[in-house]
C-alpha cells in the first residue's frame, strides 16, 4: 500500500475548497495549450501532499475538474498544476486567469507513487505528453531526498519539441549526474538536435533493467499498449509497473460514483495502480 | 432495546405528541402517483392500502437537489448545515436498510458529508415492519426482511390492536424517552414480532447470492448485458427511485462573481455520468452501464463493505418505462446465457 498524507478538514469538511492565490503563469507549449498555474494557501487552512496525489481545482461559477500536483512537497509551499486546456468550462476558465486571482482547491486527494516501495530501488520514469505531471512531481522528490532511492531513469517524449513540458528544468536534468533522461520527440525541428522515435523504441533501444527496479509509466493509451510488451520482454512483471489513472469525477473522495473501475475508485483507491493490481479488475478505464 | 405500545386509535395523538416535542413529523399519505411521505399535520392518519412509497425515503437524507455552498467575490461559504429534529413515520424495513448501506460511502470511507450526515442525526426512522409484500418486493433474496430493523431508529410492530414499537439505535430509544406511551414487556414484544415470521417465510428467496455473485462477475462478458439493456432508454428512473443509489452531480448555478454550488442525483445508466474531457468514455454503451448498476449493487459493493447494496424494494422494476427487471438480469447473467 502506497503511503497516503490526509488532512482532517478534508475529512470533515470533504466537498468545500480552500482558498487560494494564484501566483503565476507559465505557458509551457508552444501551442499555448498547457499552462502551468502557481498557487499559494491563502490565509487559513493549509494541507501536505506526496507526489501522484490530485487536487480539484475549483473555479466558482465554473466548477472543478481533478488535476494531479506537478509541484513537489520538497520544493515549497507553492502548489503546481500543469493543465490542459480541453476547451470545457473549467480548464478554460482556468486558462484565462492571470497573477491574483483567487483559486479554490480541495485536496490531497488519492493515494501516492508507491513511495514505500521504491525507497532504496533503482526509479524508472517513463512519460509521453502531458501525462508527465505528476511524474515530475516524483523526479523532484526523488532528487531532493537522492539517497533514499537507487538509480534514477527518465524516458520522457512528446510529438514535437514544442510540446515538450518543463524545458528549462529538462535542460538541467540533461546536465545532471543525479539521473539519466532520454529525451525524445516523435519529429524533431531545426532546432531540435535530440533524439526522435517514439517512447517504446526508446525503452526498447535502452534496454531499461527490470533489475532491482519500479518503473512508474504515463502517457497516451498508444503509447502505454506499445510500452508494454517492450518491458515484459525485458524482463518486468506487472507488479514492479505503475501507472496513474484519469477518470471524470466530482467529489474526489468515494461518493459521487463515477470513477469506479469494478470496487475500486480511482479517487481514493487510486489514482496509482499497478499493472498487477489492474490485471485484476474489469477494463473500464 | 426499550419497547412501547400505543394503542392503533391513539398513533394520530402520538405524532401530534412529537410534533410537540419539536419534531416535523412526516407520514405516508396518498400521492397523485402512490404513496409519499408528506408533512403530517394532525387528524387520523390512512393507511389502507400502504404498501411502499413510490419514491424512497432518501430524500430525507440526500435531497434530489441542495446547496452545498454559496459564493460571490469574496470566496465561498459553505450552505448552513440543516437543522430541524424531523420523525419519518412509517418507512419500510428496506428503506430504513438502504440509508444504513449510504451511511458506509458518505460516513465510514473516512471523509464525512457534513449535510448528509446532520439530516441522518436529525432524522428519527419509524420503521413500520411489512404484513404484505408487494408483488415486486424481494428483500429476503438480499440479506433484508419484512421486519428487518438494519437502518431504523425504532421499528413498530402492527399487533391487533396496537403498534408496539421497539428502539432500533440510541436516537431511537432517546424518542421513545420523549412521549407518553406504556411500557411493553419481553414477552408481548417477542408475540408481536412472531406475526411476521410467516411474511418472511412466505417470501422465498430468488437465489442464494454467494453463489451467484462469483458467476456475475463471472459472467462479465456474457452477451446477456446487452440484450437485457438492449431496451433501456438510459432514463435513469431506477436510480432516482432507488433507496440504495447515492450517485451525484455538482455544478455551479450563477456567474462567477454570485450564485450557488449544487449537489443533486446523478445516474449511472446515463453516458454523460463517465463522459471524459477527452471524449473517451469508460462505460460509453448501455450495456455497461446498466451492467454498472447491478454488480455495484451485487458484487463491487459487497467487495468493499460485506453487503448487498439492493435492498430488494422492487421500486425499480416498476418504475421502468420499458420494464427492464432487475431480479431477472441478475437471474440470468448468472445462469451464464
Amino acid at each position: 500500500m502506497a503511503q497516503e498524507i490526509k488532512n482532517a478538514a478534508l475529512a470533515e469538511k470533504p466537498l468545500l475548497p480552500v482558498p487560494t492565490t494564484l501566483e503565476r503563469v507559465v505557458v509551457e507549449t508552444d501551442a499555448a495549450d498547457l499552462k502551468s498555474f502557481y498557487l499559494k494557501f491563502a490565509d487559513g487552512p493549509r494541507w501536505d501532499y506526496l507526489p501522484g496525489q490530485f487536487a480539484e481545482l475549483s473555479l466558482y461559477g465554473y466548477g472543478e475538474a481533478p488535476i494531479g500536483i506537478a509541484s513537489s512537497p520538497t520544493e515549497g509551499d507553492e502548489l503546481m498544476f500543469t493543465v490542459f486546456n480541453t476547451e470545457g468550462k473549467v480548464t478554460r476558465a482556468l486558462h484565462r486567469l492571470a497573477a491574483g486571482a483567487a483559486v479554490g482547491i480541495r485536496g490531497p486527494l488519492g493515494n501516492t507513487w508507491p513511495l514505500e516501495e521504491m525507497r532504496g530501488k533503482n526509479v524508472t520514469v517513463i512519460g509521453g505528453g502531458f501525462a508527465f505531471t505528476t511524474q515530475r512531481s516524483l523526479v523532484k522528490y526523488v532528487l531532493a531526498n537522492r539517497k533514499d532511492f537507487g538509480k534514477l531513469t527518465v524516458v520522457y517524449g512528446a510529438r514535437s519539441p514544442g510540446a515538450l513540458l518543463y524545458k528549462p528544468e529538462l535542460a538541467e536534468w540533461e546536465k545532471s549526474s543525479e539521473l539519466t533522461l532520454h529525451l525524445t520527440v516523435d519529429r524533431g525541428d531545426e532546432g531540435w538536435s535530440g533524439r526522435e522515435g517514439f517512447v517504446p523504441t526508446v525503452v526498447e533501444e535502452e534496454k531499461l533493467p527490470p533489475d532491482d527496479a519500479i518503473a512508474l509509466i504515463c502517457g497516451p493509451p498508444i503509447m502505454i499498449k506499445f510500452t508494454l510488451p517492450v518491458m515484459d520482454k525485458l524482463g518486468w512483471k506487472p507488479e514492479q509497473i505503475y501507472t496513474s489513472l484519469e477518470m471524470r469525477m466530482k467529489c474526489g473522495v468515494g461518493m459521487c460514483g463515477r470513477c469506479n473501475i469494478g470496487p475500486k475508485y480511482v479517487c481514493v483507491d487510486g489514482p496509482v495502480f499497478s499493472f498487477a493490481e489492474l490485471s485484476k479488475l474489469p477494463q473500464e478505464y | 432495546m426499550a419497547a412501547v405500545k400505543v394503542k392503533m386509535k391513539d398513533v394520530p395523538q402520538f405524532l401530534e405528541g412529537a410534533r410537540a416535542a419539536g419534531y416535523g413529523v412526516f407520514a405516508p399519505a396518498r400521492a397523485p402517483e402512490g404513496w409519499a411521505f408528506a408533512p403530517y399535520e394532525g387528524g387520523p392518519l390512512k393507511l389502507d392500502g400502504y404498501l411502499l412509497t413510490t419514491a424512497s425515503v432518501k430524500d430525507f437524507a440526500l435531497p434530489q437537489l441542495e446547496a452545498l455552498l454559496s459564493y460571490d467575490g469574496d470566496g465561498g461559504r459553505p450552505a448552513p448545515t440543516p437543522d430541524g429534529k424531523r420523525l419519518v413515520f412509517g418507512v419500510r424495513p428496506c428503506d430504513a436498510r438502504a440509508l444504513a448501506l449510504v451511511d458506509r460511502v458518505y460516513r465510514d470511507r473516512g471523509f464525512r458529508d457534513t449535510h448528509y450526515l446532520a439530516r441522518r442525526d436529525n432524522t428519527v426512522l419509524v420503521v413500520l415492519a411489512c404484513h404484505q409484500p408487494a408483488p415486486t418486493c424481494f428483500c429476503t433474496s438480499v440479506g433484508g426482511g419484512p421486519a428487518d430493523a438494519t437502518g431504523a431508529d425504532v421499528i413498530a410492530y402492527e399487533a391487533a390492536s396496537a403498534l408496539v414499537m421497539e428502539a432500533a439505535s440510541p436516537r431511537g430509544e432517546e424518542f421513545l424517552k420523549t412521549l407518553p406511551s406504556a411500557e411493553v414487556g419481553a414477552k408481548e414484544l417477542e408475540a408481536a414480532v412472531k406475526l411476521y415470521s410467516d411474511v418472511a417465510a412466505e417470501m422465498k428467496p430468488l437465489w442464494d447470492l454467494d453463489a451467484v455473485r462469483p458467476k456475475l462477475y463471472e459472467n462479465f462478458g456474457a452477451p446477456a448485458w446487452e440484450e437485457i439493456a438492449s431496451r433501456c432508454v438510459s432514463c435513469g428512473a431506477c436510480t432516482f427511485v432507488c433507496p440504495s443509489c447515492h450517485c451525484f452531480d455538482v455544478a455551479d448555478e450563477g456567474k462567477h462573481d454570485r450564485g450557488v454550488r449544487l449537489r443533486f442525483w446523478d445516474a449511472c445508466t446515463q453516458s454523460l455520468f463517465t463522459l471524459h474531457a477527452s471524449g473517451h468514455n469508460p462505460r460509453e454503451l448501455k450495456a455497461a452501464r446498466y451492467r454498472q448498476r447491478v454488480l455495484h449493487k451485487f458484487h463491487y459493493f459487497y467487495d468493499n463493505w460485506g453487503e448487498n447494496l439492493c435492498v430488494g424494494c422492487g421500486r425499480c422494476v416498476v418504475a421502468c418505462p420499458v420494464n427492464v427487471d432487475i431480479r431477472e438480469a441478475v437471474t440470468t447473467v448468472a445462469a451464464g446465457k
